[in-house]
This record gives structure tokens, sequence and C-alpha cells, in this order.
């Protein structure tokens, strides 16, 4: 198994740059295999075992992608892994996107790859980090000529994102569903971390006069209305 | 007991007055003696009235007297004047009598209050407690000491009206307040004020009953035709009972206007355009129910109940479309009371308020000189038209939006809009003309076989009639191929013309819709008794359209002044939380507004990129540039 490594902290723009400050790694006390070091070329080459003839890997050599590292395209640590890749279109990674976000992973072939998910996943546990991955996750699922996410693919999103942690989910998909929405825009979608984070899950300590998008007051009277109804 | 205390009477009478009589005779001569009078006096209350016995027989006796008098029975007051005097005399007034008697009244009139709270209703009952009061006065005067008259009547007042304050209140005030029984309200203020606390729950009834009434006549749809005058009426009798019954009182009448305020702005919207619609039909022609001085105090009286509206931008477009409608067609009552009116309308909102309204008046204006001008210019002209033409020129912006209508127009007619449209441009170039031929009205001069008649119609009207002039018969669908005219306003024109009053073409089949398969023909048998007829647009179905789409409208421009308004605070603060920013805006915008539509103003600006939430507190905005 490949060696974790940590990335550089800053941008590898120039990919002739051999990564020689493997001084610290992920997991204290593993070393370095010198063998396991990042090859621009390997990773280049990698890059066209998908994108073919094209610059670019497609929604389809995606789906052989995600079979090569074995992991399902809908699982999460594809957005992470998006995110690190700083792809900004859900289904398409760029060649540049690929060279700058794998070797910021250095990985340069599925092998180390699979090796590095657990670190991805780990990423989602970082607070300041899942809000950043959440906030990218609307630009990159957002179709490029809209400002706005469209409701089907906000619900997948959100399903995806915050359906393990947030209890209150389920609810609040129902409620999208009977809602009147038909998109979602970036305050709202930014604001619904916010409300998961802070809110109770009885709504208990949620503030109806403070700055929450209209759309969360009309939930949380609506999931109100509910509770009583029953 | 009566009869025993009868002969004390007389007995305690008869020894008082020889100690009178020693007294004015010895004593006076002789100043250095102990007074007589005094030893006779500690005597007397030592030996007969300390006995605890004959005080308490004597003081029971004073109090069964005077409940009796209390009761309706006549008593012998002087008898009760000497004794209760004896008793001041000796000093035991205070310890032995009064303490008792105010004991003995706060017990007697709590169970008659109660007793008559129960029975009696509130107007008798207040008449009944100022008697009580008078009568007690009238008791001190005559023969209790000064001293006891403010526990007394004060016992009488808390027993009387202040433990029943709510209950009068509650039972009475609605009744006298609706059937304004001013001498019962008067009284009632000149009570309530006496007892402590009394005016404030006054106060606050009043303004209760104020809301309720006034919230009844608002916020029944039902009742929306007579909501103004309704409100005008109540206001007027609220008037007259803060006035007559109150006193002036200050505190009444501004709790009057908050109740007002309070109540009209409960239904939004609808108060402020049935006023708009109020006035116009005061202003309209043909009103001839008001002389000018009438209508002005009537004008001014609106403007009182309009001050209470929050949501004056949608009395302004109600106003507005209807003052164009009496404007164009000419059918204002009188140019003074319009002027009058909006300067009121100025005074009262601002000169922003009434530009637009003051800027169709300059337009009227100007287009008199613009027609005198035509004229002279049509009679230099090569080719004289047998029409008269006469143009309003409307700037736009000033008038409500009329929707452009395109209709087949005669060809003299379209020579002549040519004819015109050359004098105008060639007057004010790089202006641009726009026909309405929704607005335009013309007589006819036509020939029954009765003989000549005028016809004062509208365009729309001309254009269908005009083509019987070469046609005999015509279905709906050849005039409306020949006019032009869309498909339901031909309809309604149709109707106004075969089946109004004035029926100037017959229709076959006969009744009162039109269909798509009726066909017309001229009536050349129509009579009228008059030479000129006006037939009137039907516009039922219109004034619903136009109803939504000017509230519309007035919501549309709302929304426009909130977004300017956000926008400039946030140009002005750059950094602004929710709260402040939420309660800057109630401070600039005049019309009420939910924050939930501030809220998604200001979403919808984020969305805009006009500010954005800040990163980390999602309570913070930021101005974006």
């Amino acid at each position: 198994m490949p060696v974790k490594k940590k990335r550089k902290s800053s941008g590898s723009e120039d990919p002739s740059i051999r990564k020689c400050k493997i001084t610290r790694t992920q997991t204290p006390g593993r070393m370095v295999n010198p063998e396991d070091q990042f090859s621009n070329k390997k990773c280049l080459a990698w890059f066209y075992e998908y994108a073919g003839s094209d610059d670019i890997v497609g929604p389809e050599s995606m789906e052989k992608f995600c079979e090569d590292i074995g992991v399902e395209p809908e699982n999460i640590v594809m957005l992470v892994l998006a995110w690190k890749l700083e792809a900004t279109n859900m289904g398409f990674f760029t060649k540049e996107e690929w060279l700058k976000g794998m070797t910021s992973l250095h990985c340069d072939c599925t092998e180390r790859l699979q090796g590095r998910l657990d670190y991805l996943r780990t990423q989602l546990n970082d607070p300041v980090l899942f809000k950043s991955i959440y906030r990218y996750a609307f630009d990159f699922a957002r179709d490029k000529d809209q400002r706005s996410l469209d409701m089907d693919t906000a619900k997948s999103m959100l399903a995806l994102i915050l359906g393990r942690t947030w209890p209150l989910f389920p609810v609040f998909h129902q409620f999208l569903e009977q809602s009147k929405y038909k998109v979602m825009n970036k305050d709202q979608w930014y604001n619904v971390l916010e409300f998961s984070r802070t809110v109770n899950t009885d709504l208990s300590n949620y503030d109806e006069d403070g700055a929450w998008p209209v759309m969360l007051d009309e939930f949380v009277e609506w999931h109100k209305a509910r509770n009583i109804a029953l | 007991m009566n009869r025993c205390w009868q002969d004390h009477c007389r007995q305690t009478i008869m020894i008082r007055s020889i100690f009178l009589f020693l007294d004015r005779t010895y004593v006076l001569q002789n100043s250095l003696l102990p007074s007589i009078w005094d030893t006779g006096l500690e005597l007397f209350r030592t030996h007969i009235v300390s006995d605890s016995g004959v005080q308490s027989r004597t003081v029971e006796g004073i109090l069964e007297q005077i409940e009796r008098e209390r009761n309706g029975e006549t008593v012998d007051r002087s008898l009760l004047r000497s004794l209760l005097g004896m008793l001041s005399d000796l000093q035991v007034y205070k310890d032995s009598f009064e303490q008792r008697f105010l004991t003995e009244t706060t017990r007697l009139y709590a169970a008659e209050g109660q007793r008559l709270m129960q029975d009696r209703d509130v107007p008798e009952y207040l008449h009944h407690v100022a008697r009580r009061l008078e009568e007690e006065n009238d008791r001190v005067i005559s023969y209790l000491d000064q001293s006891t008259q403010k526990p007394l009547i004060a016992a009488v007042e808390k027993q009387l009206l202040g433990e029943h304050m709510t209950a009068i209140l509650q039972k009475g005030l609605r009744t006298l307040l609706d059937e304004s029984r001013e001498c019962e309200l008067t009284l009632l203020y000149e009570l309530f004020n006496k007892v402590k606390s009394g005016l404030t729950a006054l106060l606050q009834s009043w303004r209760e009953y104020i809301k309720s009434s006034g919230g009844e006549i608002v916020s029944s749809p039902e009742k929306d035709k007579e909501m103004v005058q309704e409100l005008l009426d109540f206001k007027d009798k609220m008037d007259l009972v803060s006035q007559r019954c109150f006193q002036r009182n200050d505190t009444f009448i501004n709790a009057m206007k908050e109740a007002f305020e309070n109540f009209i702005n409960k239904r939004p919207n609808k108060p402020a355009e049935l006023i708009a619609k109020y006035v116009d039909s005061k202003l309209r022609a043909g009103n001839k129910e008001a002389t000018e001085e009438e209508l002005e105090r009537i004008l001014d009286k609106i403007m009182i109940i309009f001050r209470f509206i929050h949501g004056k931008d949608v009395f302004e477009a109600f106003y507005k479309k209807d003052l164009a409608k009496r404007l164009l067609v000419g059918k204002s009552a009188s140019v003074d009371a319009e002027k009058s009116m909006l300067s009121k309308l100025k005074h009262e909102c601002g000169a922003a308020f009434t530009s637009k309204l003051e800027g169709m008046f300059k337009d009227m204006e100007l287009s008199k000189d613009v027609m005198i001008q035509f004229k002279q210019y049509m009679q230099n002209q090569t080719d004289p038209s047998n029409i008269e033409l006469t143009v309003n020129i409307l700037t736009m912006g000033y008038w409500p939006s009329y929707i452009p209508m395109d209709v087949h127009l005669p060809a003299e007619m379209v020579k002549l809009q040519e004819v015109f449209k050359l004098f105008y441009l060639g007057k004010h170039s790089g202006r641009k003309l726009q026909w309405q031929p929704t607005l335009g009205h013309a007589v006819l001069k036509t020939e029954f076989k009765e003989g000549k008649k005028e016809l004062q119609v509208s365009l729309f009207q001309t254009l269908v009639l005009l083509i019987f002039n070469e046609a005999d018969e015509c279905s709906v669908e050849e005039i409306r191929t020949a006019t032009g005219i869309e498909d339901g306003e031909l309809k309604r024109t149709l109707q106004s013309l075969a089946c109004g009053k004035a029926r100037v073409l017959n229709k076959t089949p006969r009744g009162k819709e039109v269909e798509d398969a009726d066909r017309f023909h001229f009536n050349s048998d129509f009579r009228h008794k008059l030479f000129r007829i006006k037939i009137n647009q039907i516009q039922m179905k219109e004034t619903v359209e136009e109803q939504v789409s000017t509230t519309e409208r007035v919501f549309q421009d709302r929304q426009y002044q909130i977004d300017a308004a956000v926008v400039r605070i946030m140009k002005m603060r750059k950094t602004l939380s929710h709260n402040l920013l939420v309660s800057e805006l109630y401070n600039q915008l005049k019309f009420p507004v939910k924050p939930a539509d501030l809220k998604k103003r200001i979403e919808s600006l984020i969305d805009r990129d006009y500010m954005e939430r800040d990163k980390e507190n999602a309570n913070q905005y930021h101005y974006v540039a």
C-alpha cells in the first residue's frame, strides 16, 4: 500500500518539482517509501487513460474511473475528491484540475488514490473543511447557465452531504417536496448548513426574527404546524 | 325601639335646651367660673353618652334613621341634626359615630351596588349613582359634620362605582356609544373622573370599543360599498362623544386616533382603495347632492380618515386611475374641488406624492392650448376635414398605463391623426405620440325615423356604429374584422349598443348577452325623448380587472421601493446586521410591510449580488459595490 503523504502546503504549479518535502506525514510515524514518490508523467498518463484524446474526463469515463477506484459515483468521497481537484463541473475533470489536484494529493495511479480515500473522508470531519466542501458543492452541482440549483439536484446533494449527519434532514426533504420552490439559491443553500448546525432538532432555539432566509422560516412554520396536527 | 328612641330624643333635646339656656344667661356673665356648658357637657358625656348601652343605642338609632332616609322614607332631619351636633359637641362624633357610620354606609352601598348592577341596566344605574351622590352631599350639608363629607363620598363612590367599574364598562359602554346617549356618557365621564383610575379604565374601554366597532366596519367584504360612509359617520359620532361628553380630554382624543389607525390598517389596502373610490364618487359630475361647501367639508373629513391609512400608495394608485377617468371623460364635478383635494393631499403627503397628479392637470391644460393652436392650424389647411378632433396629450408616467390596442379607424380619422401628428411633432420634435383608442369618445350625428339625434359614445362604439353606415346587417365576426376590436371588448361594446337602455342596434336573436352567432342591424325606429343621448360603456368586468391590476402595480412598486431602500441603506452603512437593517427599513418605508416580505427582498438582492451575507455570521450583511 502506498504511504500517505501530506499534500504540499503551497501550490505545486510547476510539475517538474519533485516532491521532496515529505517531512510531515498524515499518519505520524509512517516512513515514506522513496519508490512511491509522485511522478508527474505517470499522473498525466493516468489522466489520458480516462480522457482519451480529449483533454477532459467526461461522464462516461468518470464512471469507469469510479469503478476502477472502487467507489460508486454517488459516494460522498467523490464530492470531496472533486473539491480537492477544484473541479468546476459535475461529471467532468479537466486536465488542469486533474494535474493540480492529483499532485496535491500525491496520487499518480489508481492504487495510490484508493489509499487516499480514507484521508479524503476524514476531511469531512473538520467543520471548517466541511463547510468549504458544502459551499463548494453548490457551484459544483449548479448548472452553469443558472444562478441557482434546481430543486431536484439540491435535494439529492443535500441528501448526500447532510443526509447522514442532520437528524432533521428527512423532514426538511419532505418540506421541499411539498413546497413550491423550484430552485434553491446560493444564500438558501449556505444557510441550510448553518441551520443544520445551529438549530436544535426540536427547533426550540430558532429565532423567527433572525436573518434566516424565508424558505427556512417557512420550513420551521410548516414543521411546527405539522407537529401540532400530529 | 322607635318609640323608645323618640322618648330618648325628646329627653336629650330637653336637657340640651336647659344647658343652652343656662349657658347663655349665666356663664356669659361669669366668665371666670368654669363654664357650665362645659361642665354640663362633661357630665353628660360621662354619665349618659359614655354609658355604652346608651351610646350604642343612640348611634344605632341615628344610623337606623339615616338608613331609613336612604331607603326613601322621610325622617326628622332636624332631630338628626341636633343629635349629631350633640355628638360632635361632646367630641365623641368621630370615634363613636363616624366610623360606624362609614362602615354602615359601605355595607349598605356595597349591597346596593351588587343588587342594582344585577337588576338595572347601565344608564339607569348611572343615574341612580348620581342621585345617590347628590343625596349624600345633601345629607352632609343638612345634618352631618363637614369633616365626614370626604370619607363619606369616597366610600359611596368606591362602593357604587369603583367596585363595578369593569362591569359598567363591559355592560354599558357599548350600548351607550352605539346609541350615542350623550347625557349618560357625560355622566359616566364625570362619575368616573371622581374614582381613582376610573378614567384610565374608561379610556381603555373607549379604545377597545372603537377598535372593535371600527374593525367590524372595515373587515366585512360584503359591506365594502358602505364602508367609507360608515367610517365617516362613525368618526363623526366618536368626535361628538369625545367633545361633548368627554370634555375634549386630550388623552381620549389621542386614544381615538390611535384606535382608528389601528383598525383601519387591520385590513390592508382595501380601505385605501375604497376611500379613493369614495372621493371619486364625490368629485364626479352629476353629484348634485352636495354644494361646494358641503363637498369641501366632506373632503376634509375624508382627509382625516385618510391620515390613518398606512398604505397611502394604494390610495394614490386608485385615485390616479379615477382622476384620469374624470379628466378624460370630462366628468369632473368642479375643477376647484379637484384642485382643493389635490392641495389637501399635497399638504398631507408632500409634493412627491402629488407630483404625478399635478402633472395630469398640467397635461389637460396644455392640451387645451395645443387644441386652440391646432384649430388655427386647421383653418389654414387647404383640405378641411368634416370631423372635429380634440386631442388630450398625456405625458407617459403621469397617467396610469393603458394597454395600447390596435383598431381599424376609418380613413378620415386616420388622416386627421396624421395631420395632428405632423402638427404636434412639428412643434415638439423628438417626442413620440401613441394613440390610445380605448380612451377616445365621439359625438355622432344620426338620423332616425323620429328625427336627428346626437349620440355621445366611446370610440369603440363609434367604430361599430359607423359600420352600419354601409351595411344593414352584420354578424359579430364581420364587425370584428372591420373594426379590429378585441373580442371581449367588442362584445361589451355591442352589448351596450343593443342590450342597454338606449338600443340603437337590434340584435337577433334577442337576449341580454352577446353570442358569436348573433346578428345586428341598425334600429331606425329608435326613439328617445332627448336630443343628445349618452350611451354608457358596459364596464362591470373591466373594473374587476382594473382593480386587480392596479393593486398589483402598487405591490410591484412597493417591491422596487423596498429594494431601493435596502440598497440605499447598505450603500451608506456598508455592513449592517439583519435586525438593524430591518428596523432602518421600517423607518424609511411609508407603507405597511411584513418582515417576511422584507426578507424576501433582501434575499433577492443577495441573489442578484447587490449585497452578501457575512461568511461567518449569517446575521450580518455587506454591501457589494
